[in-house]
């Protein structure tokens, strides 16, 4: 059904890769200059590159790991670790789609960590008390119980739900992140609706 | 796209439904697919329960809020802390790659030398934080140095903005050597004694108006562009701080405490046994331990918190008196969507938080703020204001007293002068009541909205045209509205070219835009004003603050 859809999408991904190729830059000549400032360590730069993007980082933490006491320490990671890797970043990307494939790597443990013992927390559940209540009607426990189903969600095919459907990406942008072909990023797309939509039904 | 779109009415169950709610609630599903869709859910509770939910699943969790403000600052702060920790390598990996690009770097040397005869610079010492920043720029395609002149997003850029000026009031002034020259101007490491029957304002690298209440004493000790530092001695210091992300953090040191302010509206007072108070009407601030900086507080607006005794209480009618030259408030957004100028009225900004006193601006006046039982005498009580008719803006050096010029009493005086000749009672009445608010320190800050009325009625009279000039200046060093004050510059010149005040205009565009950070348009503004008046009043303020252009003389 959405297949038509995800192979236009992918076609298109591709010939927008090899326009932004041509182009050869991602960057606007200010944020050029706001790079190459912060890589000679100004903070007034960082400072800048921090705020701007502080939110976007926050907020896709929050997405993928749910109400988190360790969010914080991890934005600092992230912006800790881009800081210090801004002397290899090239430019053949945004800021903000750098800062999400930085953001990836240093959650992609952690969520596999999380998943495993999340799983073996719901089994012992299950094997004690049966399956859980239905959901509340209200809007807010449809939320909470939202993020309960996205966390039940396997992490690969998390990141790539919430990069394309929260964080608005394309499957290109989505795949350079994750480093992975688009065909495995529309693949797992695909795997992550169907698993989302049983996980609900269930 | 689904097959059923196109089928006659045939079957719709939950299957189908489910198959198709991805469709639906990505707005992807035709017309007759949806209502097939909610006609079935009508009638099925079993899948609505699954369509709110999958609703849910795809609208996301909502976000909480991103970090500002104080917990921004602190935030970044870690972040510089911890790329330190990031970047620590074990020590095998240091000795192995060390003696690998050791090994290689020498092999590579004597190849070269060897080989090629070496170019003089490969042997010239590393390029300095400023080279690598232009050539870093260059390989971008940037321009360098010239591209971050005109940028004006915060941040003190050139050393020409690291001065403070006298915007009115009386004061001892002994700059750092006494080495300054007569002028309003004064750089870091000046002091002052505010004199003990009027108040002290001043603005600060073209981002802070403070107001020092009679007979403060106050050094100003530090300016970087990380950190601008204040000491208070003695009396009451009001502060106005719209600090940009990357604008300076400001200390406030004072005997018995250090206050850190991100930016805000406050006022700290020392009193003559050093005890520290600190009022917040607006934002944040963080009080320290002077010498361990360890934190004794966080005062948040609304809040007056008492170094001494560790206890908070509400700011009282002194702090706010204080803080009250200072007032400046965003306007709304007209229709057009434009912002609309707000002045300065004599009210209390909607934005200050001010315990007890109404949201109805009729009743945000100094007379509805209610009384401290155990009010602070800060020393700017209404009695010890003083009359309106005494001088202003005579600024006092210990060695060499000395009267500053000021531009906007000059202006002021020379239009109630041309009015009274012209013999036309409406207009020297609307303009005494100006200059009436004017004179005062205290209440010079609403002569802009004064003035403003006045150029609304009579803005067209060709007398009238000094008050662009007089608007401007007003705008420029209460509301540090540096746009708004060049607009009324540039009418001002566009309606009278050749008018004696010119110079004065052409001075202040050019102080607009050193202030503002707009260095590469500074130093053109002062080149053009150089050539016009070479021996123009303001010449030695230019070169104070741009040395380089003795050239253009």
């Amino acid at each position: 059904m959405l297949e038509h859809v995800e192979n236009f999408a992918i076609a298109h991904a591709q010939a927008g890769e090899s326009a932004a190729a041509e182009s050869g830059t991602f960057l606007s000549p200010e944020e050029r200059l706001l790079v190459a400032r912060a890589r000679v360590g100004e903070h007034r730069a960082l400072r800048q590159i921090y705020s701007t993007y502080q939110a976007q980082v926050r907020a896709h933490l929050y997405r993928l790991l749910g109400q988190d006491a360790e969010i914080d320490d991890l934005t600092q990671i992230v912006f800790a670790r881009a800081f210090n890797a801004l002397d290899k970043f090239q430019g053949n990307s945004t800021l903000g789609t750098w800062l999400y494939r930085i953001t990836a790597n240093t959650t992609h443990n952690l969520l596999r960590q999380r998943f495993r013992r999340e799983r073996v927390k719901t089994a012992l559940n299950w094997f004690h008390s049966g399956r859980t209540a239905n959901v509340g009607s209200t809007r807010v426990e449809a939320r909470d119980e939202a993020h309960r189903i996205l966390q039940q969600l396997r992490p690969d095919l998390r990141e790539v739900f919430v990069l394309y459907h929260y964080e608005g990406l394309t499957l290109q942008e989505v795949s350079e992140i994750l480093e992975k072909p688009i065909s495995t990023i529309g693949d797992r797309l695909t795997r992550a609706r169907k698993q989302l939509r049983d996980l609900v039904v269930a | 796209m689904s097959n059923r779109e196109t089928q006659p009415r045939t079957r719709y169950s939950c299957q189908e439904a489910r198959e198709d709610s991805e469709l639906v609630l990505s707005d992807r599903a035709t017309a007759l697919l949806r209502e097939r869709y909610d006609e079935h859910l009508r009638a099925c509770r079993d899948c609505r329960r699954v369509h709110r939910a999958l609703y849910a699943v795809y609208e996301g969790p909502s976000v909480p809020p991103a970090a500002s403000g104080m917990r921004e600052e602190k935030e970044f702060h870690a972040i510089l802390r911890q790329m330190k920790t990031e970047r620590v390598d074990p020590w095998y990996r240091k000795w192995a790659i060390g003696a690998t690009v050791g090994g290689l770097a020498t092999a590579a040397a004597v190849l070269t030398l060897t080989l090629f005869d070496i170019a003089p610079e490969v042997l010239s010492l590393p390029p300095s934080e400023d080279e690598t920043t232009r050539q870093l720029a260059g390989v971008f395609g940037g321009s360098g140095a010239e591209d971050q002149a005109q940028t004006s997003d915060g941040g003190i850029e050139h050393p020409a903005q690291s001065y403070g000026r006298v915007v009115g009031g009386l004061a001892i002034i002994v700059p750092p050597g006494e080495t300054a020259a007569s002028s309003d101007t004064f750089p870091v490491g000046t002091r002052f004694s505010v004199d003990p029957d009027q108040s002290l304002q001043l603005g600060l690298v073209g981002k802070i108006v403070a107001n020092f209440t009679p007979s403060s004493e106050i050094e100003w000790t530090a300016a970087s562009p990380s950190l601008l530092e204040l000491q208070i001695e003695r009396g009451t210091a009001a502060v106005r701080y719209d600090r940009r992300p990357s604008d300076p953090v400001l200390q406030i040191r004072t005997p018995t405490a250090v206050v850190r302010v991100i930016g805000t509206v406050f006022t700290v007072h020392v009193s003559d046994d050093s005890n520290t108070v600190v009022s917040v009407l607006r934002g944040q601030v963080e009080v320290l331990h002077p010498k361990t900086n360890r934190l004794l507080a966080e005062v948040e607006s609304g809040f007056r918190y008492d170094v001494a005794k560790s206890t908070f209480d509400d700011p009282g009618k002194a702090e706010v008196e204080a803080a009250l030259p200072l007032s400046n408030e965003h306007g709304s957004d007209d229709a057009a969507g434009a912002e609309v100028l707000a002045l300065a009225d004599g009210r209390i900004p909607s934005n200050w938080n001010v315990p007890g006193l109404p949201q109805d601006p009729r009743f945000r006046t100094l007379d509805y703020v209610p009384a401290r039982a155990s009010a602070v005498d800060t020393g700017n009580t209404a009695a010890s204001r003083p009359a309106r008719s005494e001088p202003a803006t005579v600024v006092i050096g210990t060695r060499d007293t000395r009267h500053v010029d000021d531009e906007g009493e000059d202006l002021i005086g020379r239009l109630v002068r041309d009015a009274e000749l012209t013999r036309r009672k409406e207009l020297r009445s609307a303009l005494g009541t100006c200059r009436d608010l004017y004179e005062s320190v205290e209440t010079r800050y609403l002569a802009a909205k004064c003035l403003t009325t006045f150029i609304d009625k009579y803005g067209d009279d060709p007398l009238a045209v000094e008050g662009y000039l007089l608007v401007g200046i007003l705008r420029m060093d209460y509301a540090l509205d540096y746009d708004a004050a060049e607009v009324a510059f540039q009418t001002f010149l566009r309606r009278a070219p050749s008018h004696a005040s010119a110079e004065v205009a052409l001075y202040r565009m050019w102080l607009a835009s050193t202030e503002n950070g707009r260095i590469s348009e500074a130093l053109g503004r002062g080149r053009k004003y150089l050539a016009r008046y070479p021996n123009g009043k303001y010449v030695g303020k230019v070169l104070q603050r741009f040395p380089e252009l003795k050239s253009a003389l």
